[in-house]
């Protein structure tokens, strides 16, 4: 029998419905995956089980956890029920914690609550957890409070809450997207550990088909509040029937087609031309708040001695984990912030000794694409007048019929309709947003556009056509790229060369090909082995299948 | 569905409340100019400390005067001064602020700390020691109290901007070749407007108050212009056997400061993007 079922059950908040006829099975033991993407009602899904809902809401059909419908209970029996038998993680783990007690009193206060223990035996248990799940109390004392620890470690600590009582079910809800890939495959061993060794059921959601492949003995594939497809992995794979299950599974390997060459550091065409972004031996510190007692001048060197050229048609790639001081270096690239130490040089000039004019003239050529499509327009401009912004950089030499032909071309490159530049941001999708933005980037014909994470906010689907869109437009346009990300597998697909930033320093580059297939450096190698790549999951699946 | 696409004025008590209480008063001061029912000016022994009746709508004070005439005069005055002084404190503190917020460094440690400086005084005393010094009037007033607006309406538009400044949309503007003069007047005024218009409805009803206590203690609206603060320092000698005459302008304090206090309630609420983001999740559902 089943530990978790859900049958047919359907959930309507307010007027809307949410869920429909949704049924999932879950043995001890076992993980189901969750896939889909945002407002598909995965999230919506967890929370029915755990009944965590709004006010308004409904709900319809059965849940059952160990024999016991839930459905049935009252708050009072649910609250005994979560926490004891059902446990949830979720995806921030900084909000998820009491910023103001210290990770050892937060576990302790849930055994406290649950079990019939003094606080002794609760400040024991609780070290003997973080002792569990990789924070060893020699080296991560329990009285740290959350501040203290890095993304991984609170997500460890939000992980061994949940396990605190030894639930027959854990749900995890996108447990690892806010966190760096390596970090990310440490918090997946720890949970798949949990699985095997404490029999527990876990059901895993997430919007990355690599992460729950790699994971789930099962998977349903979700849309608009029904499960579309569901199945064993990884046969599952081979078996793709419905349309929107394939396009995910597409989506998700897509790689863009490209019908020029590579072009790549050492080709000798490349020293004919001009570079159009250089930067020698630059540094960047920030300062740190001076200490009591010395009160010491202290900084911190976010970019560390670098060196780039970036030629004219190029497509490089910036790979590195948060913090390792990738956007730091956009800003510098941008003529933003002066380095400390060495110098940018955008086409002939630098940036932060040019004259004003000059200065106008080299902020045509090098542009940005941001990687929140929320912030990046101001929410009470129309979006055409903020795609149309950079053309102040032309001052009053461009006529307002100019300035709209502009704005219509722009559009239609990036697929929109030029009729909807009299619309504001709000009106349009995450998708469509950083479609606007790259039509901003655009608009004064830039030699090189720097994206800062361009995809990393939208979902599967979408982020396929946004690269097919950007190899397209550097095709046409034979613009340059400095593409800043932490996802290898964007990363591989759409640049040719490749640098590996790690704590301010440039610690491997090469042709991306090669760095992929051999990479030199400790740092790279771990970087490459943690990334989660959904063919050769499905292939590892299959073989360890066999095995059996 | 029907509710949220009419207009705020009805679906929010505090501020259909908040804005009829404040644009009666408003009406009342500007109909002042041109017509009271009497002379507030005038003294009439014979008619003094008349009840309530229909020749005197509030009845007369130990002069004579018509009340509701006086109630009118000062409401004008208290609408001016607290109107000018909340000019004051936005027209130079908001500009400070941006400032403030987009230099950074020294010059936002300097600005700062003189707020914090202003700060550590006590208002209204210091209001009436400025007064003290300028001398007694309206125009006084005004600099005394519009001097304690400029550090607050700073500090809320340097707090907002600094938010804003660390947005990609402003990062995008500065690649555009804007300066900070530029991003502050296209980007960052439009979206602080709506914290200054719910600051700016709070402080002109505490300018209001700040007038009233000048007033009474002699140092605002000189005689013979009546003004609340001043009709109620007259009331005094009375309270025994006319009582009337201090609560009426005592009511009509409380009313246009609680009338101002709910329509920046309302303003704020109506106003936050986080509300009017559910009421377009409404529209669209």
């Amino acid at each position: 029998m089943s530990l978790l079922s859900l049958s047919s059950l359907s959930l309507t908040i307010g007027q809307s419905k949410i869920l429909k006829d949704i049924n999932l099975h879950l043995h001890a033991g076992k993980c189901l995956g969750l896939v889909g993407e945002s407002g598909s009602g995965k999230s919506m899904t967890a929370l029915s089980i755990m009944h965590l809902l709004p006010h308004d809401s409904t709900l319809y059909g059965s849940i059952e956890l160990e024999g016991v419908k839930l459905t049935e209970l009252d708050e009072k029996a649910l609250c005994q029920k979560r926490g004891d038998r059902m446990a949830m993680i979720f995806q921030e783990p900084m909000t998820a914690l009491n910023p103001l007690k210290t990770i050892g009193n937060q576990i302790g206060e849930s055994l406290l609550l649950h079990r019939d223990i003094n606080r002794r035996e609760a400040q024991e248990k609780s070290a003997q957890l973080l002792e569990r799940v990789g924070l060893p109390p020699k080296h991560v004392s329990p009285k740290r409070y959350p501040h203290q620890l890095s993304g991984g470690q609170r997500q460890r600590v939000v992980i061994a809450m949940a396990i605190a009582m030894k639930p027959a079910l854990l749900i995890a809800d996108e447990p690892t997207t806010a966190l760096d890939v390596t970090t990310q495959a440490q918090i997946l061993t720890l949970l798949k550990d949990l699985i095997v060794r404490d029999n527990m059921a876990l059901l895993l959601i997430s919007h990355d088909l690599a992460v729950v492949a790699d994971m789930a003995d099962h998977i349903a594939i979700m849309k608009e509040g029904k499960i579309v497809e569901q199945g064993p992995v990884p046969e599952l794979f081979d078996q793709l029937t419905h349309p929107y299950s394939q396009n995910l599974f597409k989506a998700s390997t897509h790689s863009p087609k490209r019908s020029k060459p590579p072009l790549y550091f050492d080709d000798p065409s490349l020293s004919q031309t001009t570079q159009i972004l250089h930067a020698s031996m630059i540094s960047r510190d920030y300062p740190l708040p001076r200490q009591f007692p010395t009160f010491k001048k202290r900084n911190f060197r976010a970019v560390n001695k670098l060196d780039l050229t970036i030629h004219g048609g190029q497509s490089v790639g910036l790979v590195g984990e948060s913090g390792c001081g990738k956007s730091t270096l956009a800003r510098t690239l941008l003529g933003l912030d002066a380095p400390q130490e060495g110098s940018v040089t955008i086409g002939q000039h630098n940036p932060f000794t040019a004259t004003k004019e000059t200065l106008l003239s080299l902020r045509k050529d090098i542009q940005i694409v941001f990687q929140d499509p929320n912030g990046s327009f101001n929410p009470r401009h129309s979006v055409g007048r903020s795609v149309a912004e950079p053309l102040h950089l032309h001052r009053h030499n461009i006529s307002q019929k100019e300035r709209m032909e502009k704005i219509t071309q722009v559009f239609e490159q990036v697929g929109l309709n030029p009729s909807h530049a009299s619309r504001y941001p709000h009106e349009f999708s995450g998708g469509q947003r950083q479609r606007l933005a790259i039509a901003r980037a655009l608009i004064t014909h830039p030699k090189i556009i720097i994206a800062d994470e361009p995809v990393s906010a939208l979902d599967v689907s979408i982020r396929a056509q946004i690269l097919d869109l950007l190899t397209h437009l550097r095709e046409e346009l034979n613009i340059a790229y400095l593409f800043i990300s932490h996802d290898l597998s964007v990363v591989r697909e759409i640049t040719d060369e490749v640098l590996v930033m790690y704590q301010g320093e440039i610690v491997e580059r090469g042709k991306t090909r090669d760095i992929f297939d051999n990479p030199r450096h400790p740092y790279t190698q771990k970087l490459i082995k943690a990334a989660p790549d959904l063919v050769a999951t499905i292939e590892r699946r299959k073989s360890e299948n066999q095995d059996r | 569905m029907a509710q949220s696409t009419s207009s705020p004025f009805l679906t929010s008590p505090s501020l259909f409340i908040g804005g009829l209480i404040s644009l009666i008063f408003v009406a009342l001061a500007l109909l002042s100019f041109f017509w009271t029912p009497h002379d507030a000016l005038s003294v009439d022994i014979l008619a003094r400390l008349k009840p309530i009746s229909t020749t005197y709508w509030l009845g007369t004070d130990q002069y004579g005067r018509d009340l509701f005439s006086m109630i009118m005069l000062g409401a004008r005055n208290s609408i001016a001064v607290a109107l000018v002084a909340v000019g004051i404190g936005i027209l130079l503190g908001v500009p400070l602020g941006t400032w403030a917020a987009a230099k950074g460094g020294w010059l936002d440690e300097a600005f700062m700390r003189t707020g914090d400086f202003i700060f550590a005084f006590p208002a209204l005393i210091s209001a009436i020691m400025i007064t003290a010094l300028l001398g007694p009037g309206a125009i006084n007033a005004i600099i005394a109290i519009g001097i304690f607006n400029i550090p607050v309406f700073a500090r809320l538009s340097r707090g907002a901007a600094l938010g804003l400044w660390t947005r990609d949309f402003i990062l995008a503007a500065r690649l555009s070749g804007k300066n900070a003069a530029h991003i502050t007047w296209e980007h960052i005024l439009p979206n602080i407007a709506n914290l200054l218009i719910v600051q700016g409805t709070i402080q002109f009803s505490l300018g209001i108050l700040a007038e009233a206590s000048l007033s009474y203690v002699g140092l605002g609206t000189q005689p013979p212009m009546p003004s609340w603060g001043k009709m109620l320092f007259e009331a005094q000698t009375m309270m025994a056997f006319a009582p009337q005459l201090a609560i009426i302008p005592g009511l009509a304090i409380i009313l246009t400061v609680l009338g101002l206090n709910l329509l920046g309630d309302g303003l704020r609420d109506w106003l936050d993007p986080k509300t009017t983001r559910k009421q377009e999740g409404d529209l669209l559902s």
